[in-house]
């Protein structure tokens, strides 16, 4: 487990200023105001918008078309615990194969939602006698689903991978005079970094890496700044 | 299909990817016979499987997300539209349209289940609502890990919300599932699907779980001297073997099976063509030995005060039913549902045997490579009849001329000893300290100049009561890996190394001779009628002679 707390702490505390706006063709009156809010990092939109949606709700109608070929339902927490823990899981299938989620009883399980981190030490532990097999990561760019692969974190030779080994491995074609950005926890990080310890530290609480591919903002919009 | 997998995965349940997509191809290919509208599909390197059907189910059930009745999904595949049309008319019924995909999980190494499932004004169900429409017995046993059995996710090639049912449990699954003796329905996703398919209305149809059905095919062969077709038979099981009878002799022409690099090779001995040698067929290369195998003493028993006089055609005896025994006729044939029967009525005094016998031979290859021969025969006199397949094997192939390399095991205690005239001395002798014993790995080729009589194996061997379904012999070919297992219900097995064997017109230009093969002919004892104390061949009208005797085929690696 990494020493580096201090990053672990960082991003736990990491949080992203959202602006919330209504849709155009949802207004029925008056356009409300947009709702700005520091959200947290680490955690679910429908777990951190119930107060945006009461406020919303109040200037439409009632909640027609719910696009659901394009968002997953939101029943209420359970369904965000759900998906929470069966991306823990998955994390764990590709990191051990799911020795350590199987060998965890069932409360540990219901419990890792509320109290993370003494249950995620033990998801997060590279024991000597078995390594991580693959590393849990997404990656995202805009207008296509997430793109996810098996990757070891060491080559045969025994190197340790690094960023730009998996972004090489997953985006071949990824334009290479610099035009795209490649975020984690919405920092640039170096290329040159071991991919395991990106996995120990900067991985949400689903023990995921959600790797951002976005494409630099352009030099004349800089200029005007 | 093989089950290609190492040992390691099969006991851990997962399968690779290799596989998976191997598993979904075969099951297409089922569901194409059947008509049950699968599909494969492809996204970048990636295959799954899917399809799209409509379901109907109790509208009142349904609308209800507390309740649910005792009601399963039903998939009704035979819907047309006017009858779709009916059934939404109908208020009780309510129509679902469900699309199920089948993926294979790189992180768990096994398939998963996606489905979604929507009214016909297109709106998604629910997940309450889908959990409402699982079968009671289900709800009840999932009902605690609920929202982590059946969640609503990404599709990860297709980018938008399915249902799943979760994979984390499916390698436990299916590791119980390989521990079964046939537990595995033809392919892993075949059994895993109908495993878990029913929690979600998928109930796949018992068909697919029937290994890769058998092929025969039927076509001309040739024709007797007096203008009667030949028909020859082909077995293929789907697994490399394949097996061909013609319905003259209802002899086996060809067997051929992989070795351990998957090589296929034909390993019994025969001729081309009729003409080349099936017509006389002096050494019954393949054939059904009948109505008497082996010898008759003088060809001449007693049953019921009366003597009877059979032909005499080796040695001052009846060997193989007579001039013309059963491998030299013509039989009557047709395809079953599993291989082919052959039928051969022998008429009254034909050879000389007593009654009207009527035979039937049942030939059939399994999907475990083995060829199962099922006889049954009946009279309308009292006689005598012992019947026999009489296959000549090489497992380095038809055509490698000796038993070098072979190795034999059998599973006999005792032998019936024979005289100067090649009959049973009426002894059951004990192998042991004996040429006779094989009951340990026995070099084959390197035993025969130990046989008393230098004209190597021509013997029976002894296990004792009929009826019972047992192994008789294994033997073994450590080149090719390859090895057969005999198991038989008659009491004895002749045991013959082709000493007498001169066929320069075998197969393929070879050419047989001495110890070019062996057979393993299960049998009742030689001489039977004439001794009281062997088993019987004695069968009356009302009564039926039945055995069955089987060779399985295997690989060693």
């Amino acid at each position: 487990m990494g020493d580096d707390r201090a990053i672990l702490r960082e991003n736990w505390d990491g949080r992203i200023p959202v602006c919330f706006s209504l849709a155009e063709d949802e207004i029925e009156q008056e356009k409300p105001e947009n709702v700005f809010a520091h959200v947290p990092r680490q955690s679910y939109f429908p777990l951190v918008t119930e107060k945006v949606s009461k406020y919303f709700s109040q200037h439409v109608d009632k909640e027609k078309e719910f696009p659901e070929s394009e968002l997953l339902h939101c029943p209420g927490r359970e369904a965000v615990e759900s998906v929470f823990m069966s991306t823990v899981k998955e994390a764990d299938a590709l990191k051990h194969r799911s020795s350590i989620i199987n060998s965890m009883q069932k409360k540990d399980h219901k419990n890792m939602f509320d109290q993370f981190w003494p249950i995620n030490k033990k998801l997060m532990e590279n024991t000597d006698e078995e390594s991580i097999k693959y590393i849990p990561f997404r990656i995202y760019q805009s207008e296509t689903g997430f793109i996810q692969k098996l990757f070891r974190p060491f080559s045969e030779e025994g190197q340790e991978h690094t960023l730009d080994d998996l972004i090489k491995h997953v985006l071949p074609d990824l334009d290479e005079d610099g035009n795209k950005r490649v975020l984690i926890q919405g920092i640039e990080v170096p290329g040159e970094t071991p991919i395991l310890w990106l996995s120990e530290h900067l991985s949400y609480p689903d023990n995921f890496l959600h790797i951002c591919v976005v494409n630099q903002p352009s030099m004349t919009i800089s200029d005007h700044w | 299909m093989s089950q290609n997998k190492t040992t390691s995965e099969k006991m851990s349940g997962i399968i690779s990817k290799e596989q998976c997509f191997r598993c979904f191809k075969d099951m297409l290919a089922c569901s194409d016979v059947l008509d049950d509208l699968w599909e494969i599909r492809y996204f970048e390197t990636e295959c799954y499987l899917s399809k799209k059907t409509i379901i109907n189910v109790n509208r009142n059930k349904f609308q209800s997300e507390s309740e649910s009745r005792n009601e399963v999904l039903q998939e009704d595949t035979s819907l047309s539209n006017d009858e779709a049309t009916e059934m939404y008319n109908n208020t009780d019924c309510q129509i679902l349209s469900v699309e199920y995909h089948v993926l294979y999980s790189e992180s768990y190494s096994v398939p998963v289940l996606y489905f979604n499932c929507h009214l016909p004004d297109g709106r998604l169900l629910t997940l309450n609502e889908i959990w409402s429409q699982v079968p009671l017995n289900y709800q009840e046993r999932l009902q605690q890990d609920r929202w982590t059995f059946l969640t609503q996710v990404e599709h990860p090639y297709l980018g938008r919300p399915f249902y799943q049912l979760h994979p984390c449990h499916t390698d436990k699954l299916m590791a119980m599932v390989a521990k079964v003796p046939g537990g595995v329905a033809r392919n892993y996703v075949i059994s895993w699907l109908s495993s878990v398919g029913p929690v979600v209305g998928l109930n796949l149809r018992p068909e697919y779980g029937i290994p890769e059905k058998m092929a025969v095919t039927k076509e001309k062969y040739a024709t007797t001297a007096d203008g009667k077709d030949i028909n020859v038979y082909t077995l293929r099981n789907g697994r490399q073997s394949e097996v061909r009878l013609i319905d003259w002799g209802a002899i086996i022409t060809h067997i051929r099976v992989p070795d351990k690099n998957g090589q296929i090779d034909d390993i019994t001995l025969g001729y081309d063509t009729f003409k080349d040698g099936y017509d006389t067929n002096p050494f019954y290369f393949g054939g059904i030995i009948g109505r008497y195998t082996n010898r008759i003493a003088r060809g001449e028993f007693r049953l019921d005060d009366q003597t009877y006089n059979l032909t005499v055609n080796n040695g001052g005896n009846l060997l193989h039913g007579g001039n013309r025994g059963f491998d030299k006729r013509l039989w009557e044939s047709e395809i079953t549902q599993d291989g082919v029967m052959m039928r051969y009525t022998s008429a009254d005094g034909e050879e000389g045997f007593p009654g009207e016998a009527r035979v039937n031979v049942h030939f059939r290859l399994t999907a475990e490579n083995e060829l199962v021969i099922d006889f049954k025969a009946t009279c309308t006199k009292p006689t005598v009849i012992n019947l026999t397949s009489h296959p000549y094997f090489n497992l380095a192939g038809h055509a490698a001329g000796s038993l070098e390399g072979h190795t034999i095991r059998m599973d006999a205690e005792n032998y019936t000893p024979l005289n100067e005239n090649s009959i049973p001395t009426g002894e059951i002798a004990r192998v042991k300290g004996t040429a006779f014993d094989l009951t340990t790995d026995t070099d084959f080729a390197q035993r025969l100049p130990a046989v008393p009589g230098n004209v190597g194996f021509d013997h029976n061997f002894v296990f004792g009561k009929p009826g019972w379904d047992k192994h008789m012999a294994r033997v073994y070919h450590a080149g090719t890996g390859r090895q057969m297992d005999v198991y038989s219900t008659e009491p004895g097995v002749q045991v013959y190394t082709a000493y007498y064997v001169d066929a320069p017109k075998g197969k393929g230009g070879a050419k047989y001779g001495q110890w070019s093969g062996f057979c393993l002919e299960a049998q009742h004892y030689p001489d039977s009628p004439n001794n009281p104390t062997f088993p019987s061949t004695t069968v009356r009208p009302g009564e039926t002679y039945k055995q069955t005797t089987k060779y399985a085929f295997s690989v060693i690696r």
